[in-house]
């Protein structure tokens, strides 16, 4: 179950070709968790606002991953676009299905008052039911994006090619507009009242149908993206979004869920702490470290979740 | 025939995992998310044990059971106090932690090449399966027994408290915690159990097998045939499992081409099902103020009538199932 | 039985909601505890309970001779030595019976093992007695079926609570919610348990009437400290009760 596409370009062969001393290898862990976090980051911030708005852990997030990738290989393989122009449409298609999911199966349980721990497990056979949805129309094989042709980049001794930092800039324009969002207008002070008190919300003149909609959507976009980054980096399949979304959901409950601010630094956070865990041992064994971590950061909490 | 034996016991596996994960779920509300890890577990140390260490079956499920014992016991301690979000997350981590060791530790797993071969613990010649077969079946009459018992016992009621409100059950003088850490070690060894008894049906055990789609079809089955309820896990896993792997993939006329999207389908409607469910009925099939007599009743009322009347059996157990309902209705109602 | 408070505090972000130097609850058979809104009532009750966890400060029980300090034990021992808390919130087990709610109390928690799941026999003919007795006594819409309004609910927390007979019991505004005659039917019960010794009781209540009627002893909590203490007509003249909380 490799969550995080391991590195293929440049870092690997640079730090064989130093040597492990420490210092390179925290610039080093730095450098490649940067690069490779970036569809970590997206996920992590667009799970949380989900979760942040309407407390319960959206399992089905990890599909508007995958099929944000799938969308973008229909446009980019099967229509022929441009790589950089299938992006767009692709991230949009990726939000809408994602709000199509809010109106269709979360908001009608949501109004039955279904509990939070059964919300979960809805969001999981929705999930199941999407990305077996998908294999029945398009099969189970890898698919790869067409490409622009690589150029490598060289930062004193440490590769990283153009699709790379493209993908790293366009997480940083994103995830900073996001956070300008939540914390700077007018729109990120609505859905902080609408977590905190719907009832006060509504009686403010808000219209938490509305707001709602929006939220899932800017989600469905930021996982869409993610896995059009993670595809950039190696292949879509089905199962993607469903590897991705576990170390999601790990890092955002582990940055306490519903801070955008924490979902952030800690999915950083954990980019690095992975690269670094994969440079000293075996990428497997960075999950098994992560999880226990997880598990552990848990228990001192006390299962607060937040 | 050998094939049909081999997919009823592993439905009766599944079945038993299915009743553990009610205790554990619809008795007490702990949502183990990590049923494969537990299964897987004690899979592994079975075939690594006898296939590593020449052990014999019996000795390497006994040694099996202490080391779940103490996973389970460890694990139940580091998260049976938080909140159920916080469970359903570190239960999903374990089995995935389970599930990577299984390929990372090739020394003891072989990793992705495979472990086997694992025989048949009743060495008698010609019926190993269907000896093996029978003793699956009498462990899972025997735990439906037990469970049907703990539904009417003082435990069951206590048990039945702890998830409705657990601080206000502690206020009672109840040892809640501890009645959840017995409960869930309990349930989860005898999950693992389950597991090392998959291992000689396996017989080839790879990595591959610890996936989280077996956890989800066990949960599918348990919300769809009720989860508060006694009969509920078998029910759902009938209508699961046995729809599915057995009649559809066993007896259903399909062309080979269309048999690879059969697996694709099944877990494309167990979703759907799932959703379904808990979207319109929340409560599964089986709701918890059906009781079992009711249901025994409606179908020995079926049964005396010979096979004509099995029919008329299920309508009256429909029947029973909608006053009981429409009853309910007007409960609601005042 | 009794409690003994001492430097008992608690603050909640460093903001103080309740300092108790010194006092003793229990001493009278049937008290009162009265108080402004806010004066910190509940988050004694919780202390006393081992629900809240306390700042600083201890909270022993007085059984006979011996001494239990509370602070070292959790919530389920308090209640096993015989201290026992009605809710002011509504709360219950929303899938038992009003009988298996009463059957859960009454039932000791060492009777509730895995070897007794095998049992032919899991009802108690002296729990089932002391349970139809209690029926007879309050009527429900449907006695052997769930509790449905929030009176019943209420009844039933506080018939759950008589029935797990303690020694001593803390009521947290019993009165809210219920009828006046279920009211005076459950505090004539409380009364005559107290007078037959069965246990001591400390009443948290709005209703005046209520703590003037039954109880033996008042105190006054205002703004988290225990300001006065006596019987019934002491407080009822006390200047400072009367400035602070009867507006008088």
């Amino acid at each position: 179950m490799s969550t995080i596409v391991p590195p293929q370009v440049g870092s690997v062969a640079a730090s064989k070709r130093r040597g492990p001393t420490p210092m390179w290898l925290i610039r080093d862990s730095i450098f490649i968790g940067l690069l490779e976090a970036s569809p970590l980051i997206l996920a992590a911030m667009g799970f949380t606002l989900i979760y942040y708005l309407n407390g319960f852990i959206n399992f089905a997030y990890g599909e508007s991953i995958t099929f944000g990738a799938y969308f973008a290989v229909l446009f980019n393989v099967g229509m022929g676009f441009n790589f950089y122009f299938s992006i767009v449409p692709a991230a949009l298609l990726a939000g809408a299905l994602s709000v199509a999911t809010y109106l269709f199966v979360f908001k009608p349980a949501l109004n039955r008052g279904v509990q939070p721990s059964e919300m979960i497990i809805l969001s999981v056979g929705l999930s199941f039911m999407l990305r077996y949805g998908l294999v029945l129309m398009v099969g189970a094989e890898n698919v790869f994006l067409s490409e622009p042709p690589i150029a490598f980049f060289n930062f004193g001794g440490l590769g990283a090619t153009n699709l790379q930092l493209i993908a790293l800039i366009l997480v940083v324009i994103f995830a900073l507009n996001l956070y300008w969002l939540i914390y700077k207008t007018g729109f990120g002070e609505v859905i902080r009242g609408l977590a905190n008190n719907e009832e006060l919300a509504q009686v403010s003149g808000i219209n938490p149908h509305q707001v709602s909609v929006k939220v899932w959507f800017i989600a469905g976009v930021a996982g869409g993206l993610s896995g059009i980054f993670s595809g950039v980096f190696a292949l879509a399949n089905p199962l993607m979004g469903w590897n991705l979304i576990l170390i999601t959901i790990m890092v955002c409950i582990v940055a306490g869920v519903g801070s955008v601010r924490g979902a952030l630094v800690a999915s950083i956070v954990a980019g690095i702490l992975t690269s670094f865990i994969t440079l000293v041992s075996k990428p497997l064994y960075s999950e098994v470290v992560l999880l226990m971590t997880f598990i552990l950061i848990l228990w001192r909490r006390g299962g607060r979740m937040a | 025939m050998a094939y049909l034996i081999f997919s009823l016991s592993l439905m009766l596996i599944y079945i038993g995992l299915a009743q553990m994960l009610h205790v554990q779920f619809g008795l007490l509300g702990i949502p183990n998310f990590g049923v494969v890890g537990f299964w897987g577990l004690g899979m592994y140390a079975v075939g690594v044990m006898q296939v590593q260490l020449g052990m014999s079956f019996v000795d390497a499920m006994g040694l099996t059971v202490v080391l779940l014992v103490i996973a389970s016991y460890f694990l139940g301690r580091l998260i049976l106090r938080l909140e159920r979000q916080a469970i359903l997350c570190a239960t999903i981590a374990f089995s995935a932690i389970i599930a990577l060791l299984a390929v990372t530790e090739k020394w003891m797993t072989m990793g992705v090449v495979g472990l086997g071969t694992i025989r048949h613990p009743f060495r008698v010649l010609g019926l190993e399966e269907i000896l093996f077969f029978l003793f699956l079946l009498a462990l899972i009459v025997v735990m439906q027994i037990l469970i049907l018992k703990l539904h009417k016992s003082r435990l069951g009621r206590l048990m039945v408290a702890t998830r409705d409100n657990e601080e206000l059950a502690a206020s009672l003088g109840k040892d809640t915690f501890q009645v959840k850490i017995v409960a869930f070690t309990l349930t989860a060894t005898i999950m693992g159990v389950l597991g090392g008894l998959s291992a000689p049906l396996n017989q080839f055990l790879t990595p591959n097998m610890i996936v989280p789609s077996i956890t989800f079809a066990v949960w599918i089955s348990l919300v769809l045939g009720g989860k508060e309820h006694a009969l509920g896990a078998m029910l759902g896993v009938f209508v699961t499992f046995g729809l599915f792997d057995i009649l559809i993939e066993t007896y259903a006329p399909v062309s080979p081409e269309f048999a690879v999207v059969v697996p694709n389908m099944k877990l494309f409607f167990y979703g759907a099902l799932l959703v379904g469910v808990l979207v319109f009925r929340p409560t599964g099939i089986l709701d918890r103020k059906i009781k079992p007599e009711d249901i025994s009743a409606a179908l020995s009322r079926g049964m005396s009538t010979g096979l004509a009347g099995a029919g008329r059996g299920m309508q009256s157990f429909a029947k029973v199932a909608d006053e009981k309902l429409i009853n309910r209705k007007k409960e609601d109602d005042q | 039985m009794k409690l003994h408070m001492r430097d008992l505090t608690k603050a909640y972000h460093e903001h103080p909601v309740l300092n108790v130097a010194e006092a003793t609850l229990g001493m009278h058979g049937l008290e009162g505890l009265i108080g402004p809104n806010g004066a910190g009532k509940s988050t004694l009750m919780g202390l006393l309970t081992r629900r809240i966890a306390a700042t600083t400060g201890t909270v022993e029980l007085e059984d006979g001779d011996a001494r239990h300090p509370l602070n070292p034990i959790r919530s389920h021992q308090v209640a096993n030595l015989g201290l026992v808390k009605t809710n002011q919130r509504i709360q219950g087990f929303e899938s038992l019976t009003i009988r298996d709610n009463l059957r859960l109390a009454a039932t000791a928690h060492a009777n509730e093992t895995y070897r007794g799941v095998l049992d032919q026999n899991q009802t108690n003919d002296a729990i089932e007695a002391e349970i139809d007795d209690y029926l007879s006594q309050f009527t429900f819409a449907d006695p052997d079926g769930f509790a449905k309004s929030g009176g019943e609910k209420k009844l039933l927390d506080i018939l759950r609570c008589l029935i797990f007979k303690p020694r001593m019991l803390l009521m947290d505004e019993p009165t809210a919610g219920l009828p006046d005659d279920v009211t005076a039917k459950v505090m004539d019960m409380v009364r005559a348990k107290v007078k037959s010794g069965e246990m001591t009781v400390v009443i948290v209540e709005h209703d005046l009437e209520l703590i003037w009627n039954y109880c033996a002893y008042v105190h006054f909590l205002s703004e988290g400290e225990i300001l006065f203490h006596g019987t019934p007509d002491d407080v009822k003249n006390n200047r400072v009760v009367a400035e602070k909380y009867m507006g008088v």
